[in-house]
């Protein structure tokens, strides 16, 4: 197969976490500002009498908890995912070529046909190419070759009809 | 020598086999069994200190709703910790993959001297047998690992090409390692 594009897949935590931040729901950084919401209501509500004490004591907890799910539960829940996911050969050399994409490494292969993918999209500085809900095909713009990324992204819109979406 | 098989990858039974032979749900289970039995036993710590409180001071136990707060925490925890005992975790797991999956995927394999070829709508896998990490037989399903929580799990019921006993020695040669029985 002649492929137009090639990039480099590397499953390590970094690329876990990006697959985290865009399929898990809800998503840490929701949960972190929930529990913000929570203990600024919990405050709020410490200036009702009689509830001071209560108020200000589950303010303070869910702070607490809310703003180390904001910095920490995503790198949290990352780790175990990138060990579940390891394959005995955690590199992917990803061919894009003219009818499908093909994933090679020395313990198999995976032919994709442009028809599989359904979202593609690019966060912490990784591309996802969704082929299923919680799978993708993940690289980053460095590994690419055969072109800038602007033509690797016109390329893909091309042959899925997908564009490129930017999960904060 | 190759063996054949169809499994619909909607289907409860294929999700179910595929999260009771998952190292990852075994391990989410662990933890979140763990989990609410420490969030118990904290809401629980914390009662007991605040009836001792209430008692030392000759006050009304429930004096504020920030006990009413930790024992409504605590009914919670042990509801949640009863939810996630035994296989129960593994079924909310086969059922939520189940909800994940498109209604009528289905996957054909085949085993043959090479490899494994597993092909579904749109997407083609070969893989040789020293990728293959875990072999489970799941009572219906015989699940493939090649990480931890990634396997492809095979239909016994459409096994085509031998028997299950064939089939069973076939991969042992293939891959050199050993059937895990759930069911046993």
């Amino acid at each position: 197969m002649e492929a137009r594009f090639t990039a480099k897949q590397v499953w390590d935590v970094r690329a876990a976490r990006a697959l985290l931040h865009i399929v898990q729901k809800p998503s840490a950084r929701r949960v972190g500002l929930a529990m913000l919401c929570a203990a600024a209501l919990c405050w709020g509500l410490s200036y009702a009498p009689g509830m001071r004490s209560t108020g200000q004591t589950l303010a303070l907890a869910l702070a607490a908890v809310g703003v180390l799910a904001l910095l920490f539960l995503e790198r949290v829940w990352a780790r175990p995912i990138e060990r579940d996911r390891r394959t005995r050969g955690p590199e992917l050399a990803l061919a894009f070529g003219e009818e499908a994409v093909e994933a090679r490494n020395e313990c198999g292969s995976t032919r994709y046909a442009y028809g599989a993918f359904r979202r593609f999209a690019r966060c912490q500085g990784r591309y996802l190419l969704f082929y299923r809900a919680q799978q993708a095909l993940i690289f980053t713009p460095e590994s690419i070759e055969g072109g800038d990324t602007a033509a690797f992204c016109a390329f893909i819109r091309e042959k899925t009809g997908l564009t490129l979406e930017n999960a904060r | 020598m190759e063996f054949a098989f169809h499994t619909r990858l909607d289907d409860l039974d294929t999700c179910r086999a595929l999260s009771r032979t998952s190292a990852g749900v075994a391990r989410n289970a662990r933890k979140a069994r763990r989990g609410m039995l420490l969030c118990a036993l904290l809401c629980a710590a914390y009662l007991a200190y605040y009836v001792y409180v209430a008692v030392r001071d000759e006050a009304p136990i429930f004096r504020d709703p920030l006990g009413v707060i930790f024992l409504l925490g605590l009914g919670y925890c042990i509801v949640c910790w009863a939810k996630v005992r035994g296989g129960n975790y593994a079924e909310l797991a086969a059922q939520a993959a189940r909800r994940n999956c498109p209604p009528g995927l289905a996957q054909d394999a085949r085993c043959t001297e090479e490899g494994i070829c597993l092909s579904e709508p749109d997407l083609e896998t070969r893989v040789f047998y020293t990728a293959l990490t875990r072999l489970v037989d799941a009572g219906s399903h015989y699940v493939l690992f090649t990480a931890p929580s990634m396997g492809a799990p095979l239909d016994k019921a459409s096994l085509s090409g031998g028997d299950a006993g064939e089939f069973e020695q076939f991969m042992q040669e293939k891959t050199g390692l050993p059937w895990e029985r759930l069911d046993a």
